[in-house]
């Protein structure tokens, strides 16, 4: 069974990861219908959880800010939004990050899914509360999250 | 590679600190108007990346323009050339209507006259974030676009900015459930406020007794009683009237006039100028 661990040491020549992290931006911003944007996955999150897999959190809190700021700053909500929501799934993933890369992506994909919840779950819980927007039922992203990190962590461990 | 990551003493501690300033930057950016500012700078580092995704769409839609047949202009060019002699009888009728207006007006010593200055923008991108309905608009400060401004196309009104950065604004969409519109009904000035749905593309009216004299397809325009959309412009048409059971009100459901899914160019509407009206003065043509 193919596992993150062998997707790891695999040297492919990809993408470079800012180049990914771009194309993950505006992939967040894509014009899509009320409909199709309820199953867009976050495909920053995922990106990241790759980056953190990879290196760990400990090098990555800048980057993680930098992040959270520029999707807030795309999405119009209060500046560190994004960043409180990026870093507690991040910190849960950087502390499990060595069981997480020795079991299958199928099993990877179930954790992905359980913190992409916390994710969307923190996302909903700041803007009920912040007063700024309606918050709406993020789940459909979360299972497309899940379903699409196989081929996430294919990408990003090619960067 | 590493594969084993050695944890810094520190590293609990510089997370929760993160978590502490972006908290703290949350409440400044709420509370603090000055805040503002800041964020308007930095929206100009994010602005290369809103133009990336809205020119493949623009690029799309031109060619798309570009690909029409020769046929398919002509026959286009006639329909317009129709539509605009059919807007220019009305318009003849329009300007008799509006000096009768304007004298009833000066004989009631109402308040203005409002002339509106429009401005046209295109959609730089529409938000995707299920949060909220929100469309991004190619202008801003830069343009004079200010805070509040009402937002309309060719059919009805869109919505109005709530943020303003140097070059784009922000502008929530009547349909988002935070928008509140007063409205009047076109055929009998009964009042309301509609309040949108989103993310269903409908508004609601709030509070309407059930003995109200409604009916499917009346339009509701703009009553121009919040100082912030002017009367008179179409909001949407009924398109539902009921009773709800757990409630002493009627649910009535509009669809908004406002094209609000395929509109590529909107106007920026703002107050040119409040001319006081005297009795006896020059109407305003």
């Amino acid at each position: 069974m193919h596992n993150f661990n062998h997707s790891l040491v695999s040297r492919h020549k990809g993408l470079p990861f800012w180049l990914m992290w771009i194309v993950a931006l505006c992939l967040t911003i894509l014009p899509l219908s009320p409909k199709a944007a309820l199953w867009m996955p976050f495909w920053v999150l995922g990106l990241l959880m790759v980056r953190v897999l990879k290196q760990s959190l400990q090098g990555q809190l800048l980057l993680v800010a930098i992040t959270g700021l520029v999707l807030d700053l795309l999405h119009g909500n209060l500046l560190g939004t994004h960043v409180i929501a990026l870093v507690i799934p991040l910190y849960f993933l950087g502390h499990y990050s060595g069981r997480i890369r020795s079991v299958t992506v199928v099993q990877q994909a179930v954790w992905i899914g359980i913190l992409s919840l916390v994710y969307a779950g923190v996302l909903y819980w700041i803007i009920k509360y912040s007063g700024i927007g309606t918050p709406k039922i993020l789940w459909p992203a979360v299972v497309t999250t899940a379903l699409i990190w196989p081929w996430i962590a294919k990408c990003g461990n090619t960067s | 590679m590493q594969t084993i990551f050695k944890r810094s003493p520190w590293f609990g501690l510089r997370v929760i600190v993160l978590m502490l300033f972006s908290f703290a930057l949350m409440v400044m950016d709420h509370q603090w108007n000055r805040f503002h500012q800041l964020r308007a700078f930095l929206s100009v580092i994010v602005l290369p990346i809103q133009y990336t995704v809205s020119t493949p769409f623009k690029i799309f839609s031109w060619l798309k323009n570009s690909a029409m047949s020769q046929q398919q202009l002509v026959s286009e060019n006639a329909e317009l050339r129709a539509h605009q002699l059919l807007l220019s009888a009305q318009l003849q009728r329009m300007l008799i209507l509006k000096q009768e207006n304007t004298q009833l007006k000066q004989l009631l010593h109402s308040g203005h006259y409002v002339k509106e200055k429009m401005m046209i923008a295109s959609l730089l991108s529409v938000e995707t974030n299920p949060h909220s309905q929100t469309i991004l608009l190619n202008r801003g400060t830069n343009r004079h676009v200010f805070q509040g401004q009402p937002v309309l196309d060719g059919y009805g009104v869109m919505g109005q900015v709530v943020e303003v950065e140097p070059y784009t604004s922000r502008v929530l969409l009547i349909t988002d459930p935070q928008s509140a519109v007063p409205v009047q009904n076109y055929r009998n000035g009964l009042r309301a406020i509609a309040v949108g749905k989103g993310p269903a593309p409908e508004l609601t009216l709030l509070y309407v007794p059930e003995t109200s004299d409604i009916q499917v397809g009346d339009l509701y325009v703009t009553s121009g009683l919040d100082g912030i959309y002017p009367a008179g412009y179409p909001v949407g048409k009924v398109t539902y009237f009921g009773r709800e059971k757990s409630s002493r009100f009627a649910e009535v459901i509009l669809s908004p006039a406002a094209h609000i899914n395929s509109t590529q160019h909107v106007i920026l509407l703002s107050p040119k100028s409040h001319v006081p009206s005297t009795a006896g003065g020059k109407p305003d043509a």
